[in-house]
């Protein structure tokens, strides 16, 4: 690992007063879980790390009136422990779980995960599905971005040189809510995603199906087709599901590489999705698919 | 350049060290002498190198030192009390859970903060606890018959220092 | 009256020695080593490309980095190292043969300063053609990896092809294998592949190396399974005297096959051995995503078997050929293709054999030895095949295992009898615990459920004289210490040796401390490899204390002025019941017994033992035929429950239950460990492992991150492990080799529950999800076998297959 000049700011105004001061030459890092390796295998080579582990007001799961946010340096298993979490957000809770093991949960954080912007993030889908938004502040002040816009590309995000992600801001669903997250992996535990559909469904006045994906294309990616076709339909059955599954499959565009190929990644898509839907009919979170 | 200075307290030890900026938390306990610690992969595949900081099992390899600042490391020479194994330790001999010893320390880790936050789990729960932790040795079984001797030791369920047999 | 009485000797179930130590976290690994501030690092620069000339090696920019004392190229060290065939060098010279293949060493100050250095070496090839499928590789000879082959020195036993990209070719000839497939009344022929596949093991390779500059002596610490081969290869290598290298094994973090033999010592040694850096030491620690480029992982195969089988489902003969991929280097992975072929039946009786076994160079990072040594690899394919062979003819694949079986008495394929042993007893029990032959409904909604079951066998391919000495001590006060230079790397055999000892000379286990390898204190091992220990070094051990026993007894029989036979050993105490005596060992074993006539008598007390295998005989060369080509072989059985998702094609196996003959077992919880720990990796490796490269050799899973192997929720739900006794005649108390045995048959047992769940044949391993669920999408278009070669767009695997 090349040298680097470590700054660990206390607040969010000294973490920018350093990152204006390096401009491009530094590099962010929060649980450090993703960067670290990157570090070890010279994938990234800064000439300065700018840590924020040690800034408290980056801390914690922060419940307002009408949406949640989910601070910079929450961890995996701060939202799997985490009641609310749990009642409003099962889908992401479901994500969370099926992320790495339980030893790198306690390190990594959800911020992390959609900062490193890897396809393969598995937080990306849920808070798709959830439509989080971004808060970014930087030395012109604060901007929200629907995780959408936020990440531009695989490994590439908007966020500019001299802002930081403090956050993830969620809106609060207050109707019965349902939702699961399933993942293909290589074995049973501990490993990237080949594909995976994250559903979420609001049964509120009018149902709401909400389904995106992970590792299937270079940029978030909701299912916008089979949505449509779920909540356009007032019975869903068999063939519909069937169908929406179908749609499902033809949104996404993944590459072949040493994990899966793309003919895999597709048609691992439309039976996640098939059961994930089904898992959201039937209710609270269940065991279905390969996570 | 080593120019940087982390205090933290090793295994109930407080102690300062001189590091550099990239030293990961492995590299750093490993050069102090705790070389239970062992490099199985340095990228968070393997578990070899965890670590209790704070309460919380972690992989040291992804920690850089100067973060553990202020922070209680726990490793598996800090379980030995007054020369006696840990339960925990005790009943990983017993189950014949131990082969080379190279993921050893670390299993025995995620163990012990498994039990401390759930004293009696479930074999599904012990399975999800140590999933992060590979093993190429003992295929498994006898460190999940292990995990649950250690949570009967602990209970007073089971005694220490007694074997199973087969047959 | 027996001799000696003890409650810790063979047999018992024991805590392991040094247990204590590993949970304790206290065991130094090599990397745990400290060596000073004088310690130098090493880091390896390692080739771009998979096959071409190095024009030039620029390490200027290098030289200039904070720390860096020297690069060293393949030109300084220009020396050829091998165990049975001298075909490497530490690093590339003049020709890089695979990528990654080390080309130039940093030394540095620090391991940072000489890792970040080795960025800075640029070095320029022109690239030649490479070639990666084996079978391209032996059949076309396009492209030589060696075309120095026939330079190269080698043992008499293995037969290279000079011209050729085939580094040795085994082969039986018995009996008239052209009748019994002209008169048989059923033909099969099929063909099986597996890519190559690593250890695993969690210890990376570490090497630290120091030469006296005065006397040129040379000190070795290494994670090395086996410190005489390490030396011995190093001494021929260089050209040096024995008595001038000195290795050190420390504990070793899992071995497998991956670290017998040399490794990356010689490398190391480059360094070491410099002319401006001798005197200090230098280490060389592999890191995780460079130790498949580092050192041998299991070699890869295409094997085509046929067989023909009588109207009354007798197996009448074989013919088989195995296209073993051994990368770039065959020094070790000859001989894994030796072992394969010595054992071309299986476990059956078969009158006719025509076997031929290729050790193919490719450019890729090199085979060699993991365990079971070519009988994995073997029996994945042919318990395949001969479970195809029985649905085909509507024999249940119990029966016609059993019907066709090698029974004491009849010939293996080398012409050898085959010694008494349990295997149908074995079968039987298998079959019954897990009811093999019973469909059972799957446990999970939607899921296909399976059994299948598979046979194990293996004898060691040792060299006909690889022999096994040691030392037992008897200190002052009873105590021993046992110098057996056997790695224990987790299997165990400390335990096994003490139990031995406490069997021999009636001293408790606890009394007894057995140390880890160094070859300036310990008598010579061949190697800790071949599932040899408990039985050469065993019978080694087992003399020694013998010999020890027979001196002690003595001079207690002068000292009380008794005959010999009224002595025994009782829990250490040294007893005679007909004179009512019961002393201690003490401090006249160590300086001698004050006799009846005051004259001092015995002084320290050293038993010694060793064993070489009595009555091999290497094979003719041309048949493979030979009265005893193996010391003995161990069989046994696995069974496999599983059950499989077709929508996704993950497999979860619910219960093992694996059966081995183990003669005798010393150690019981190494036995069961062993059969745990090798029924997990033998899953493992069925289920996810396998090497990938692009089109351009480049590996795609060097690391853990996607060289995937078993998590604890990978391993199934139960494993029955048990084992029968039938006594092996050589042996120290009729144990015979089950370390490596228990790996061999859980892959073609799953692969064969995977066929009777979806009536889907899968000819390629492994069966990864992504496989199993296409092979399943092709059931469903009527196709009812599958296979997939790594190189799908090679299409010259495809010819050669016709041109066979």
């Amino acid at each position: 690992m090349r040298d680097f000049v470590l700054e660990r700011p206390r607040s969010i105004s000294q973490a920018l007063e350093i990152l204006k001061n390096h401009g491009e030459k530094a590099i962010l890092k929060s649980g450090g879980t993703d960067v670290i390796v990157w570090l070890h295998k010279s994938l990234k080579e800064p000439d300065y790390l700018v840590d924020l582990t040690a800034i408290d007001q980056l801390r914690g799961i922060v419940m307002n009136d009408d949406n949640v946010e989910i601070r910079a340096l929450v961890t995996l298993n701060q939202v799997i422990e985490d009641n609310a979490m749990n009642r409003y957000f099962p889908a992401l809770v479901q994500a969370c779980k099926a992320h790495s093991d339980p030893l790198i949960r306690n390190r990594a954080t959800v911020v992390g995960n959609i900062c490193a912007a890897v396809p393969s993030g598995d937080m990306i889908a849920p808070l798709m599905c959830y439509d989080a938004k971004v808060e970014i502040v930087g030395s012109r002040g604060i901007r929200k971005v629907p995780v959408s816009d936020f990440i531009t590309g695989p490994k590439k995000t908007s966020l500019r040189q001299e802002e930081i992600v403090t956050g993830i801001r969620i809106a609060i669903p207050f109707v019965e809510t349902s939702g699961c997250y399933l993942k293909a992996i290589r074995r049973e535990a501990l490993d990237i995603a080949q594909a995976a559909v994250c559903c979420t469904l609001h049964k509120g006045d009018s149902r709401e199906f909400r389904i995106a994906f992970c590792a299937v294309s270079p940029r978030p990616l909701r299912a916008v087709e089979a949505e449509k076709l779920l909540n356009s339909s007032s019975v869903i059955d068999d063939s519909i599901i069937e169908n929406a599954a179908r749609l499902a499959a033809d949104a996404v565009n993944p590459i072949t590489d040493v994990r899966a190929s793309r003919e895999y990644r597709i048609d691992m898509i439309g039976e996640l999705t098939k059961r994930a839907i089904s898992i959201c009919l039937r209710g609270p979170a269940e065991e279905g698919g390969p996570r | 350049m080593k120019d940087k200075y982390v205090t933290l307290t090793i295994n109930g030890r407080k102690t300062t060290l001189v590091v550099e900026d990239r030293t990961t938390l492995l590299t750093a306990l490993r050069e102090y002498g705790v070389t239970s610690l062992k490099r199985g992969c340095e990228e968070g595949e393997c578990g070899a190198c965890t670590v209790i900081m704070n309460g919380l099992p972690q992989k040291s390899c992804l920690i850089l030192v100067r973060e553990a600042e202020g922070a209680e490391i726990l490793t598996v020479e800090g379980l030995i009390k007054k020369g006696r194994l840990h339960p925990v330790q005790q009943a990983f001999i017993d189950e014949g859970a131990i082969q080379c010893g190279y993921c050893t320390p670390g299993m025995v880790m995620t163990t012990y903060a498994l039990l401390s936050k759930n004293p009696s789990p479930e074999e599904e729960e012990i399975r999800e606890a140590l999933s992060g932790n590979i093993c190429r040795c003992t295929g498994y079984l006898s460190i999940i018959r292990a995990v649950k001797k250690s949570a009967d030791i602990l209970s007073g369920k089971a005694k220490g220092g007694e074997l199973r047999e087969d047959d | 009256m027996k001799t000696i009485k003890t409650k810790t000797g063979i047999g018992k179930w024991l805590p392991r020695k040094y247990d204590l130590q590993k949970a304790e976290g206290t065991l130094q690994f090599a990397d745990d080593l400290r060596f000073g501030p004088e310690l130098l690092h090493a880091s390896v620069v390692r080739s771009s490309v998979a096959h071409g000339e190095i024009i030039d090696i620029d390490y200027s920019e290098a030289l200039k980095m904070p720390g860096v004392l020297k690069v060293i190229v393949g030109e300084d060290f220009p020396y050829h190292f091998g165990l049975y065939l001298k075909d490497r060098t530490p690093m590339a010279i003049g020709r890089t043969r695979y990528m990654g293949e080390p080309v130039a060493l940093v030394v540095a100050e620090t391991e940072e300063d000489a890792k970040e250095a080795v960025k800075k070496v640029k070095v320029t090839y022109k690239e030649l053609e490479p070639v990666f499928d084996p079978v391209k590789a032996a059949t076309t000879n396009s492209v030589l990896v060696h075309p120095d082959l026939h330079k190269y020195d080698h043992v008499d036993f293995i037969t290279p092809q000079p011209n050729t990209n085939i580094a040795n070719w085994f082969r039986i000839r018995k009996g008239d294998t052209e009748a019994a497939f002209k008169n048989a009344a059923h033909v099969f022929e099929e063909t099986i592949t597996c890519p190559q596949i690593a250890h695993g093991f969690i210890e990376t390779f570490c090497s630290i190396c120091k030469q006296d500059p005065g006397s040129g002596e040379i000190t070795i610490w290494t994670s090395a399974q086996s410190a005489f081969t390490v030396r011995d290869i190093i001494a021929k290598g260089i050209n040096y005297p024995l008595h001038k290298i000195r290795v050190i094994a420390p504990p070793v973090g899992g071995g497998f096959g991956g670290k017998a033999g040399m490794t990356v010592e010689a490398l190391c040694l480059a360094a070491a051995m410099d002319e401006d850096l001798k005197g200090r030491p230098v280490k060389l620690f592999i890191p995780r995503e460079e130790v498949l480029l580092s050192s041998w992982v299991r070699q890869g195969f295409v094997a085509r078997i046929e067989l023909a089988v009588d109207e009354d489902g007798l197996m009448q003969g074989i013919r088989n050929t195995f296209w073993f991929d051994t990368g770039i280097s065959a020094e070790y992975g000859a001989n894994p293709v030796r072992s394969a072929r010595y054992t071309s039946m299986g476990a059956y009786n078969i009158p006719n054999v025509w076997a031929d076994c290729y050790a193919v160079y490719t450019n890729k990072p090199f085979g060699g030895a993991y365990r079971g040594f070519g009988l994995p690899e073997l029996m994945s394919a042919l318990e395949v095949v001969v479970d195809i062979v029985a649905h085909k003819l509507k024999i249940d694949p119990v029966e016609f295992r059993k019907k066709n079986l090698l029974m004491k008495g009849q010939t293996t394929c080398t012409g050898m009898p085959m010694h008494d042993h349990a295997l149908d007893k074995i079968i039987d029990k298998v079959a019954k615990k897990i009811d093999v032959l019973k469909e059972e409904p799957p446990i999970r909604k939607g899921w296909k459920r399976g059994k299948g079951i598979a046979l194990a066998i293996k004898a060691p391919a040792i060299p006909a004289d690889a022999s096994s000495s040691a030392i037992v001590k008897l200190n002052g006060d009873g105590t021993v210490e046992v110098l057996a230079a056997t790695m224990d790397m987790g299997q165990g055999t400390y335990s096994a040796f003490a139990q031995i000892v406490s069997e021999e000379l009636g001293i408790p286990y606890d009394w007894i401390k057995v140390y880890y390898p160094d070859t300036q204190s310990h008598p010579y091992d061949w190697q800790t490899a071949a599932s040899r220990s408990c039985w050469s070094m065993g019978m080694a051990v087992k003399r020694a204390a013998s010999e020890l026993r027979e001196k002690l007894l003595a001079l207690f029989a002068e000292y009380w002025q008794t005959p010999v036979e009224n002595i025994s050993i009782e829990y250490g105490v040294v007893k005679c019941h007909k004179l009512g005596k019961s002393e201690r060992i003490d401090e006249r074993v160590q300086n001698g017994f004050k006799m009846p006539d005051g004259i001092l008598k015995g002084g320290p007390i050293i038993g010694t033992g060793s064993f070489t295998p009595p009555d091999l005989l290497y094979p003719d060369p041309d048949t493979g035929q030979s009265p005893k080509s193996v010391t003995h072989f161990t069989l046994g059985a696995v069974g496999v429950d599983m059950e499989v998702d077709p929508a996704t094609g993950r497999i979860i196996i619910n219960k093992v239950c694996a059966g081995y003959d183990v003669g005798k077992a010393i150690t019981p919880i190494n036995i069961k460990g062993q059969i745990e720990g090798g029924t997990v990796q033998g899953l493992s490796a069925c289920l996810m492992e396998g090497m990938t490269y692009d089109e351009h050799g480049k590996l795609l899973t060097p690391d853990f991150t996607d060289y995937k192997i078993a998590t604890i929720k990978d391993a199934p739900g139960e494993i029955d492990a048990f084992w029968e006794e039938t006594p092996e005649e050589i042996s120290p108390y009729g144990n015979r080799g089950v370390g490596e045995h228990s790996m061999i048959a859980p892959a073609p047992a799953t692969n064969n529950a995977l066929f009777r769940a979806t009536g889907m044949r899968i000819h390629s391993y492994p069966l990864s999800r992504e496989r199993v669920y296409k092979a399943l999408k092709a059931k469903e278009k009527g196709e009812t076998d599958f296979w997939e070669w790594p190189y799908a767009l090679d299409l010259a695997y495809e010819r050669a297959k016709k041109e066979w």
